[in-house]
């Protein structure tokens, strides 16, 4: 976003500042449990707001209970058709619903489907009418806040280092978010972010824009022809995700029978990801059974360049695409913007009855080209300027039985298919089965379908799994995914396979207290530890957890877990553990609350890592790979006096096995760590 | 009087197996299920869990001994005394000694506890250490350190509990930087009916190899109980039972190394009350 932009951003964002009334929305702990669940089998630690986002603002799902029909309601992840048979007929016999407090009263409806169906219900769907914005915009929920975080000692990136004279990194260890949102009912969200990542420079000779990272967006979803406007920064996603979807898609996770999908189109982007989304326009068309979707995305993004020898000619282009959204060295800053991506795209979509369908194409265009083909794996990858990619989605419900895919085709010569199908079985056991194959030449951006791997590609794979619940309390989940990689892929030189397990056995004995078991296993073929080429050995990775939590009392929780992790390859085994503590200070009366955590690790080497969710301060999301031997402690105080909301979190990480943390210019010489974040907030009308 | 040589060997081989320094695996009840220490029932709370300290509903007085190995010298002896000070404090005091002239280690603890709701209670306590080796190598050593603890009823019949022990590391000699151990257990209870629990933990000192327990106490009759449990690699099997008679408990321990023979403990408790303490 270019400066001038940016000026004009900032003043309709002071603007807006100065017409305030009180009011604030804050997340909740059912909401971090819920992403927790969908993250934590994930081996990666990323900015998980933009998929928080995607689970809970469906511009387009807000149902009228009085009204919504039997597909409406299964449109929603996680409702099975039990469940909604159960509303039908409640509603049938005893009338319209007079409060959203009465589906308590259905037995079909766990509290787990109680807190879906709540957020995505209403009694009241009257859409919003309007003639001209500004009295919409004075009309709307408008929060503002800023978040502060820094850590010590620092890394000696911040330090001279050598012969240099000036640090590596350029600037402050300093991180600054800047976040303004804003909201009319379901209809309007527009927003503006600003964020400088810790060792990034700040209004400096090099950043004299200030911040590293800039995004808008301005949203409406309403009803009537123009369903949906989008303009500024957004996302699309469609179908299953395999022709066209930024930002973070669901994968395998706890939630064993969440396998599909449901995408809802476009959404707009208020995420600090630097690299996952869409900048430009969007606009959805509503005729009656068709829906039409047209976008348009032009930004830069970043990229090492470089030099290739092909066949004897040499050539300047683009040899890999960089998402890490760190600027804190010249190296780092040389990769910044160094590319023009332009995106066009339109969707149409079909619905009839039980069945939809959907045609999806996406232009893609770089304005230096593609060469990726650098290693044995990445030989098919594509390469070039520019590939249209068309895709064609179902989604059709059989009595309880819910079928869904998608295909891919590309102008440079992708495929790839994806099919499955989620059946209910009497309301106590439902089923799900999905089947991929993703050719070893699908890739490119905007493929988020499931996969085993994060990119949907090279990838043959069949997932079962099953939800068995009885007695109210007691629910059994299972999965097993058998994947196999047709061509070499990153640390596989050989034709790779896998067999992933997850076994989950959960108990509610009550109303707030939350028990279960896990077991999770993972066998597959990588490449051996002396890395001879096309020679594979099965690795094995299984992990154990036992988790609970609990309301101690009215205004105290606890949660704990105790995990175990093994990682084995020929002739060696590593093993982990991690056991955590959290109590959650909450009383009722006050607008104060206070969480701790103690953990308390030890894991003998970084393949055999232990993943935790940690909380944070508001819209900020950690999950941490613990490996080493250590303990680690973080409190967070939440205070909220009228529309102003102050939040600190502080941690300290202590290692036992080691005299430095992290890694290359994030290198800090000590055994221990301080972090501390701090957000102030107001909220206003 | 053994040799020196002798019994250094037997603390190290005691160190490794236990999984902690001696003091800390002084736990004359604890013997018999699997090391295992995080019970209500627990006269020895002061000494070894302050997180149970909370439950404690009586005023009560206990002294114990322990054998390890059947190694002369090898000796432990230990004495705990919970005083409630209203219904929902404890104070907890309790002593530990281990050793002879030549060697011995020996601690002192004072425990506060608090139940915090019916269903959660939480301990801490300050403990100090003394350490004495030949005085032409080491000499005496004196520390402080820390300990906590919780307890509580996530449902009807599951209960957790956690200890932490030295977190500050305080540091025991210059050479190699060497540091009493900072331990961490946590619990899992699960009480089948009211006559039974059946308790698995993992014993963990940072840095090392953790340790997995397992234990279960059966209730006879009013006066009789009986317990059972391991602790593994190597597995170590205990049993022991405990008989009340009116205001007073004993208390037999024993178990078994596969590699270091029978150690056995005898322990005996005062109570100022003859009402029955919950697991």
């Amino acid at each position: 976003m270019n400066h001038k932009i940016f000026n004009l951003g900032l003043i309709i964002f002071i603007g807006l500042v100065f017409y305030s009334k009180p009011s604030f929305s804050q997340s909740d702990e059912e909401q971090l449990k819920e992403l927790e669940r969908y993250i934590e089998t994930r081996d990666q630690s990323a900015d998980y707001n933009d998929l928080q986002d995607f689970l809970i603002l469906k511009p387009d799902a807000f149902l009228d209970i009085n009204k919504a029909t039997y597909l409406d309601f299964l449109g929603i992840n996680g409702i099975n058709a039990e469940c909604v048979k159960a509303i039908l007929n409640h509603r049938r016999l005893y009338g319209a619903f007079v409060s959203l407090l009465e589906l308590q009263t259905i037995d079909a409806i766990t509290f787990e489907s109680l807190q879906l169906l709540k957020r995505y219900l209403t009694l009241d769907s009257k859409d919003l009418y309007f003639k001209t914005l500004w009295p919409i915009l004075k009309k709307s929920d408008k929060e503002i806040m800023l978040k502060i975080s820094t850590s010590r000692p620092l890394a000696i990136g911040y330090m001279p280092l050598g012969n240099d004279s000036v640090p590596k990194y350029l600037g402050s260890p300093n991180a600054y978010q800047l976040r303004f949102r804003a909201k009319v009912n379901q209809n309007i969200w527009y927003g503006f972010n600003a964020e400088k990542d810790e060792g990034e420079d700040f209004f400096s000779a090099k950043n004299r824009q200030g911040f590293d990272f800039y995004s808008a967006h301005f949203f409406i979803a309403k009803r009537g022809l123009i369903k949906k406007i989008a303009v500024g920064d957004f996302q699309a996603n469609f179908g299953q995700g395999l022709t066209m979807s930024s930002g973070l898609g669901l994968g395998k996770s706890a939630y064993v029978l969440n396998v599909k999908q449901n995408n809802s189109g476009l959404r707009p982007f208020r995420s600090f990801n630097e690299t996952q989304f869409l900048r430009g326009v969007g606009l959805t068309v509503d005729l009656k059974k068709f829906e039409s979707t047209l976008f348009v995305s032009r930004h830069k993004i970043d990229a090492t360049l470089n030099t290739i020898d092909r066949d004897g000619l040499l050539s300047d282009g683009i040899s890999s695409l960089v998402n890490t959204g760190w600027h804190r060295t010249d190296l780092e800053k040389s990769k910044k913007n160094a590319v023009l991506k332009v995106l066009v795209g339109h969707n149409l979509s079909y619905k009839f009855k039980t069945l939809s369908l959907g045609l999806v194409n996406v232009y893609h265009a770089y304005d230096k080209p593609i060469l990726q083909k650098t290693k044995l794996y990445s030989q098919y990858y594509f390469s070039g300027k520019s590939y249209l990619k068309s895709g064609l989605y179902f989604d059709y419900w059989l009595k309880n039985v819910n079928f869904f895919g998608e295909t891919c085709l590309s102008s440079f010569n992708v495929n790839g298919y994806l099919v499955g199908g989620i059946m209910s079985l009497a309301g106590d056991l439902d089923l799900v089965m999905v089947h991929r194959n993703y050719s070893k030449t699908l890739n490119g951006d905007g493929l988020n379908s499931f996969s085993e791997n994060s990119n949907s590609n090279n990838e043959v794979g069949t997932y079962f799994g099953f939800v068995f619940k009885w007695a109210k309390k007691r629910t059994f989940s299972c999965y097993v995914d058998r994947y196999a990689s047709p061509w070499y892929a990153f640390n596989v030189d050989g034709q790779g396979r896998g067999t992933d397990f997850l076994a989950e056995y959960n108990l509610k004995p009550n109303k707030s207290t939350v028990l279960y078991v896990r077991f999770k296993h993972k066998l597959e073929l990588e490449n051996n530890e002396i890395g001879h080429f096309n020679e594979l050995n099965f690795t094995e990775k299984y992990s154990f957890r036992m988790h609970a939590e609990a309301k101690i009392n009215p205004v105290l929780s606890l949660k704990t877990r105790i995990e175990f992790s093994n990682y084995l390859i020929p002739k060696n085994t590593f093993s982990g553990n991690m056991i955590y503590v959290d109590f959650i200070y909450h009383p009722n009366s006050v607008n104060f609350s206070a969480t701790t955590r103690l953990s308390f690790f030890n894991v003998d080497d970084y393949s055999a890592r232990i993943y935790a969710l940690e909380n944070d301060v508001l819209y900020t999301y950690t999950v941490v790979g613990l490996s080493g031997s250590g303990a680690k402690i973080y409190g967070i105080l939440k205070y909220k006096y009228k529309s102003l909301n102050l939040q600190m979190r502080y941690s300290f990480i202590r290692y036992y096995d080691r005299s430095t943390i992290g890694s290359s210019y994030g290198t800090v010489n000590s055994k221990h760590l301080h972090e501390i974040n701090f957000l102030i907030g107001y909220a206003f009308d | 009087m053994p040799t020196f040589k002798t019994l250094w060997i037997a603390v190290l081989f005691c160190s490794d197996a236990q999984g902690a320094y001696l003091p800390s695996s002084n736990k004359p009840v604890a013997l018999g299920v699997g090391n295992i220490a995080a019970f209500k029932s627990n006269p020895f709370a002061a000494n070894n869990h302050p997180g149970t300290l909370a439950f404690a509903n009586k005023n009560s007085l206990s002294l114990g001994v322990e054998s390890l190995f059947l190694v002369e010298g090898l000796n432990m002896a230990c004495l705990s005394w919970n005083y409630r000070l209203n219904k929902r404090q404890i104070l907890g005091l309790g002593y530990n000694f281990f050793g002879h002239s030549a060697y011995n280690e020996s601690m002192a603890k004072i425990a506060i506890a608090q139940k915090l709701s019916p269903v959660f209670g939480a301990g801490l306590s300050l403990d100090y250490f003394r350490l004495q080796l030949p005085s032409e190598n080491f000499g005496v050593k004196h520390l402080l350190s820390i300990e906590a603890g919780i307890y509580a009823s996530l449902s009807s019949n599951i209960d957790f509990a956690l200890h932490v022990l030295n977190p500050f590391r305080p540091r025991i000699g210059e050479y190699m930087d060497e540091r009493l151990p900072f331990v961490v257990n946590a619990t899992i209870l699960y009480k089948p009916n009211k006559n039974a629990i059946i308790a698995s933990e993992w014993h963990q000192i940072m840095n090392e190899k953790g340790q997995l327990r397992a234990g279960v106490i059966y209730k006879v009759s009013e006066k009789m109980s009986l317990r059972g449990g391991a602790y593994f690699k190597p597995i170590n099997l205990g049993f022991g039972f405990t008989y009340c008679a009116r205001n007073l408990s004993v208390h037999f321990d024993f178990a078994m190394h596969p590699y270091l023979n029978l150690s056995s403990a005898a322990a005996i408790t005062y109570t100022s009350t003859n009402e029955s303490q919950d697991f």
